[in-house]
Parts: structure tokens; sequence; C-alpha cells
């Protein structure tokens, strides 16, 4: 008896349906329309440049006096921290009581190739806080940094601790050197001035591209196999095309700001090595002395968790709490098990500090 | 592995006859009128892979009136429907024989092992390398493809063009290049040397570029190799162990996950980041060198160039920063005002505005001792 791992005709029956479900499945691609992201009710309160400051509709009669502002990564799109109904950071924090603010840095162009890290941090950012705190009479707010906007928050609270009464950090790359980096590889032998001379703004293509080729056989191979089994499932589609959408939806860098980031960050790791300075000013974790919540994600390829973790070593508060979270960098914002854990315990570090 | 080759026909006919009955399916999916309706059968025409050709016709004329991002998901999807195709159709083949060949009664492991080596020449090439992005290794290609499409984002050539080139490429070591670099480094003179000059290096560097992907694809070529190997492995043990595999997903996804581990192995080694580096870095000399040719042709002809617009910008940036500076400080003494009790009367003017500094500057002096008291360590409460 010849033992065959799978029979002919089962291979030819599975291939046709394969092909079946793709067919038939185009049908809902077709009919699905433009999916919507960032559906939570906001209210634009400032704008300068191409940047536009978001509050978030209340959802609780009395929510937290001191409000929270989200500080987004400049890579990819800040919607998907509400990126539908059942899947929102925001909405689950506007539910836990927080007052919520989000940054969205918007799309730059050639015009603004020359915008510095200081542009975004002691300008952009410093406005946005200062605007939310004249509009409260409050001398600080919270702040809550995602990714690059984690490593932002963190410089910006340095430079300006007077203003940030409590630091929340997600998935923020801190020690960009960590064994296993594979990202902080590349970067580091990238010759960044001659691709922002050449390029200028640095093309969302190009990430896309680096952060495809991460995991390159799962990001452009099997999750479209998986999609197969969706296609006639509506809800799930459309699930899948929204973060089809935020995946590819990749604004270009500001060139000034994207060779500082990889000169200072990838390659000199400053922000643990010491001598990091924004805009002439020094930036020390060691001043970063508020309460500090660092939440990381253990399977995060982008953000190796060590990089995260390097934050308690340097970081100068007495108060330093982490939260663990079993997933990946993107599974933290929009995982069932996420949108169940992080929020609620968010909410509740930041109410234990409020005053 | 004689009735390898042969057996391709076997397939796509045993692929028509199954296809032809979603035939009808697929034309109450699409009302409207479809260019290739009238034929007899859309795959009398298609040749090669049917269910590619016709499902790229159908997919094209589908594909009007989709949403972007459905559009792009449709393409991608078609991608892989192809590989997957590809994919089914080897192991078909491979099964088939299996099932009708009595040479896999004695040691069918054997046949596997032989049969996965022949799915790897599928990516043999010109200099005794491989290429990642053809044959059975489509899936892989799929990933790799992806540079392509942003590099002739870049890239003076058409993206097919550097594919042809990638196809014919020359081995830094053989006599072709020894003979062009020899040419290029000949002296241009008279009076267009400067703009011969111009040519000679923009030829080196595309040919560095060239060579840049090359090496890359050489890289990756290795990682298909290596996958194909932890592929064949698995499937052998699995059977040597009597277990079966549930399907042809099933298969599939050992197959990606033999990717994924193959591609970790040689993302850990030192010569994968650099020459993932020296791609982009070599791609961005050849542009920028074809941005200086470009930028002295359009001053020749005093046409505004990219040079004097980042001039421009460089410039706005630069006052714009000092304009926030100077709106920062005035907003920063407005808010002092507002925090600094307003001193009692004074006599004089004068004396007024010492006594107004003084406790501004022992503010001052006072949050730098606590910033600098701050930033000591200290032990954490977590």
């Amino acid at each position: 008896m010849i033992n065959l791992p799978l029979q002919p005709d089962q291979v030819l029956k599975e291939a046709v349906e394969f092909n079946r479900k793709i067919t038939a499945g185009l049908t809902s691609l077709k009919q699905i329309g433009e999916v919507e992201v960032g559906t939570a009710p906001k209210d634009a309160v400032y704008s300068e440049d191409k940047l536009v400051l978001y509050r978030y509709r209340p959802t609780v009669d009395k929510p937290a006096k001191t409000p929270l502002l989200i500080v987004y990564a400049l890579v990819n799109r800040p919607y998907m921290t509400d990126l539908q109904e059942d899947r929102s950071i925001i909405r689950n924090l506007l539910d836990h009581g927080e007052d919520v603010y989000l940054i969205d840095w918007g799309y730059p162009d050639g015009a603004d190739r020359f915008l510095q890290l200081d542009d975004y941090i002691n300008r952009y950012i410093h406005h946005c806080v200062r605007h939310i705190c004249k509009a409260h009479g409050l001398k600080k707010i919270n702040l809550l940094g995602i990714c690059q906007g984690g490593t932002f928050s963190l410089c910006y609270t340095a430079m300006r601790p007077e203003r940030v009464a409590n630091l929340v950090t997600m998935v923020t790359p801190v020690d960009f050197h960590t064994p296993n980096n594979v990202l902080s590889e590349w970067a580091r032998g990238l010759d960044v001035d001659l691709l922002v001379d050449t390029v200028g703004n640095v093309p969302g293509e190009l990430l896309n591209w680096t952060f495809l080729s991460l995991k390159p056989f799962r990001l452009t191979s099997q999750k479209y196999a998986d999609l197969a089994d969706i296609l006639d499932d509506t809800k799930k589609l459309k699930n899948f095309m929204r973060m089809e959408k935020w995946i590819f939806d990749s604004p270009d860098q500001a060139g000034e700001a994207f060779r500082q980031f990889v000169h200072l960050f990838y390659q000199q790791n400053r922000l643990v090595t010491g001598g990091l300075e924004i805009g002439g000013r020094p930036v020390s974790l060691g001043a970063v002395t508020c309460p500090v919540l660092n939440v990381y994600a253990t399977y995060d390829h982008l953000v190796p968790p060590e990089s995260s973790k390097a934050l308690k070593q340097h970081v100068g508060t007495r108060d330093y709490t982490t939260i663990e979270f079993k997933g990946g960098h993107i599974g933290i914002y929009v995982s069932g098990k996420a949108q169940h854990d992080i929020p609620p315990a968010v909410a509740a570090w930041l109410q234990e500090r409020s005053s | 592995m004689a009735g390898f080759a042969e057996s391709s026909d076997a397939w796509s006919k045993a692929w028509l006859d199954m296809q032809k009955q979603y035939m009808d399916a697929w034309l109450k999916l699409s009302p409207d009128k479809m260019p290739w309706q009238a034929a007899a059968s859309p795959f009398a025409a298609a040749g090669g892979n049917p269910w590619a050709d016709s499902f790229e016709q159908w997919s094209k004329l589908f594909g009007q009136g989709m949403p972007k991002t459905a559009r792009d998901v449709n393409a991608r999807l078609f991608d892989l429907g192809k590989s997957y195709m590809s994919m089914s159709e080897s192991f078909w083949q491979l099964l088939q024989q299996g099932k009708d060949t009595a040479a896999w009664s004695g040691n069918w492991q054997e046949l596997l092992k032989g049969s996965v080596a022949q799915l790897g020449k599928g990516f043999d090439f010109p200099g005794g390398a491989a290429d990642p992005w053809s044959g059975f290794a489509s899936l892989w290609g799929l990933p790799l493809n992806n540079w392509q499409r942003m590099a002739a984002a870049f890239s003076p050539f058409p993206g097919e063009m550097e594919k042809a080139l990638r196809e014919e490429r020359v081995p830094e070591t053989s006599e072709m290049t020894r003979l062009v670099r020899h040419y290029l480094s000949v002296p241009p003179v008279g009076y267009t040397r400067e703009w011969q000059q111009q040519l000679q290096d923009w030829s080196r560097l595309s040919i560095e570029y060239t060579h840049a992907v090359q090496d890359f694809s050489t890289l990756l070529g290795k990682v298909v190799q290596r996958a194909l190997e932890l592929f064949g492995k698995q499937v052998t043990e699995r059977s040597k162990a009597g277990e079966s595999f549930e399907g042809l997903r099933a298969l599939y996804d050992l197959w990606i996950d033999c990717g994924e581990e193959a591609y970790a192995e040689q993302v850990a080694t030192p010569e994968f980041p650099h020459l993932q580096a020296e791609l982009v870095n070599a791609l961005m000399r050849m542009k920028r060198h074809e941005q200086l040719i470009v930028e002295e042709a359009m001053t020749a002809l005093n046409i505004p160039t990219r040079r004097e617009m980042d001039t421009t910008h460089q410039r706005v940036h630069e006052l714009q920063q000092q304009m926030r500076q100077l709106q920062d400080a005035l907003e920063d003494a407005a808010e002092a005002r507002v925090q600094t009790p307003a001193p009692a009367p004074a006599p004089t003017r004068k004396v007024a505005a010492r006594k107004k500094a003084a406790p501004r500057k022992a503010a001052a002096k006072k949050t730098a001792s606590t910033a600098t008291r701050r930033a000591q360590p200290k032990t954490r409460k977590g």
C-alpha cells in the first residue's frame, strides 16, 4: 500500500474549490464599496501646517479632568487606534472615562521635506499640548505615545517635563540595538544621507517594502490565501479590507526628520547611549520623572519587546509600570484580547494617578 | 521523473474539465458584455495555464468599477491565485505519478526528494545562480516582486525592463563585464568630455545597481533552496511517520512555514542586511546621478529644477522656524505673566522692571536645579 501524503484527486478538488472561492469572492469585493475607518465622533480643535488635532467626544458624563493626548507614529495613519466600532482603542478609552485627543500628522509633501524632529516634537507636539492645556486650564496633561510616537513622547517629556503629568508608551522602541532587531540591522547599513538627498521625502512605498520584507511569505502570500476563506463573509471581508487599507496607507516621510530619526536612533542609538539633542535641546531619559506606563507586545516583529523593555533601565521616574501583551505589533491595537485588556488597564493606571 | 514534464498536458486537461463546470457561474457573476464571450471557449485561445489566462481576462473586466483598495486586493489575490495554481499543478503531477507508477511502491520518499529537487530546477538561470522569481518558486516571487515594483518608481527603466536585465544578467567576473568596465574607464576627451563623463559614470552606477539586484537575488535563491530542503524533509518525515496532510492547503501552509524559517536563517546572517541595504544604496546612487544629469539639462533650458525648489523650501522652513521661536517666546512670556502674581505698585518704572525680572530669574534657576536633581538615578516603585 502506497502511503501518499495526499491524494491527487484531492489536490485537484481543492484547487477547484480555491478557484471557486476566489471567483465568487471577487463579487463581494466589487460590492463591498469603500470601507470606513475612524468612526468615533470627533472634532478638529487645532491645526498647523498639515497637522490636525482632534478631540473625541466623551462618552461619559464626567470624563477625566486631565485629558489624554495620543501621539501616533509618522509611519502609517493614526486611525489604527479607531479602526472600526468594535476595534477601537479610542472608543474603549472614552468608555472608560478618558478625555481623548489625537494628533493626525497628515500626508507630508515636497514642501514639508525640511521638517525636522525639532518641528515634530518641539513645535507640533508642544503646540498641541499647549492648546489642550489652555483649553482645560491645566499646566500639564497625559500623553500616550504609540510606536515611533512613543519615542517622540519620551523625547518631549524629557525636554518638557513640566507639561506631562503621566506618560504611557505603547510598543515603543527605546534601545534600537537589541539583538534580533531586523529593521534596525537594515537601517544601520542604509546610506540615509544619500537616500534623503536623492528622494527628498522618503516614499511610503519604500517603508511598505521594508515592513513586508520582515515576514515576506506570511504578509504577501499566506495572508491572501487566508482571505480566500473569508471572501463570502462580508463582515470579515470588511475587517480585512480595513486592515489592508491601513497597512498600505503609508504617508511619505518628511526627508530631514527621517534622516535624523535613522541617524540618531537607529544608527547611533542615542536615546540610550546618550548625547541626544533635538533642536539644540538635550534629551535625557533620566529627565522623564513623571509616572510611566510601558506597554509592549511579546511577539512584536517591528519593535522587539527587548527594545521597549530597555526603558526601565534608563528612565528617571520612580513610578514605572509595565504591561506585557501576548501578541504582535498590530494585534495590540485591534485584537479582541487587546481591546478587552489594554484600554481599561491604561485608564485605570491613569485614574490611579489623577490628582 | 520522466513523466513529470509530459504530465503537464494531463494536468491542463483534468483542470480544464473541472474548470468548465464553473464557467457558467462565472458568466452569471458578470452579466455585462465580456469581450471574449463571443468566442467558442475562452480556453480555446488561452493556451498555457487555462485557469490563469481566463481568470486574468475575467479579473481585469470584473475589476472595473471596484473601489481602489478592493482593486489592489484583487490584484494580489490574482497573483496568489496564479502561484497557488502553479503549486497545485506541481503537487498534482507529483502525486499522480505516485498513484500510477509502480516505482512509488518502493521508496517513494526518495522519489519525493528527487521531485523536490526537480522543482528547485525551475529557478536555475544563467550564471549558475538561481532566480527566486520564477518557476515553482513563484510563491516566493510574490514578496520579491515587491522590490521590483517599488524600485520601478525610482528607476528610469520600466519594471519589466529591469526584470529583463536581471534575466540577461552577466556575472560580475565575466569577460563581458570586464570589457564594459574597461570601456567605461576610458577617459573622455574633447568639447563634450563632461557630458561623456556623466554618461560613463551613470553607466557604471547602473551596472553596480544591476549587480546589487543580482547579489540580493542570489541570496534569496539560497532562501528558496533552503526552504525546499526543509519542505522536502518535513514531508518525508511526516509520511514516514504515517501522517497524511489534511489537504493541499496544509501543504501550502507548511511551505510558507519553511519559507519563513529559511528566510529567518538568512536574515540572521550579517550578509543579508548588508545586501538589502546595498540594494537601496545602489539604486539611490544611480538615481542621484540621473538627477544631476537632468538638473544640468533643465538648467541649460532655463527650466526650474528640484534643486531650486529645495532651496526655496529650505529658506521658507528656516523663516518658519524663526517665526515659531518668536511666537513661542511670546506665548511663554504671556503664560508666565498669567502665572506670576502682579507685584505691588512701585515708586518708579525702573525699579518695577528690576523687581519683575527677579522672580522669573529665580523661578528659572529653581526649575533648572530641580531638573538636575530629578535626572539622578532613583529606585523605582515598579
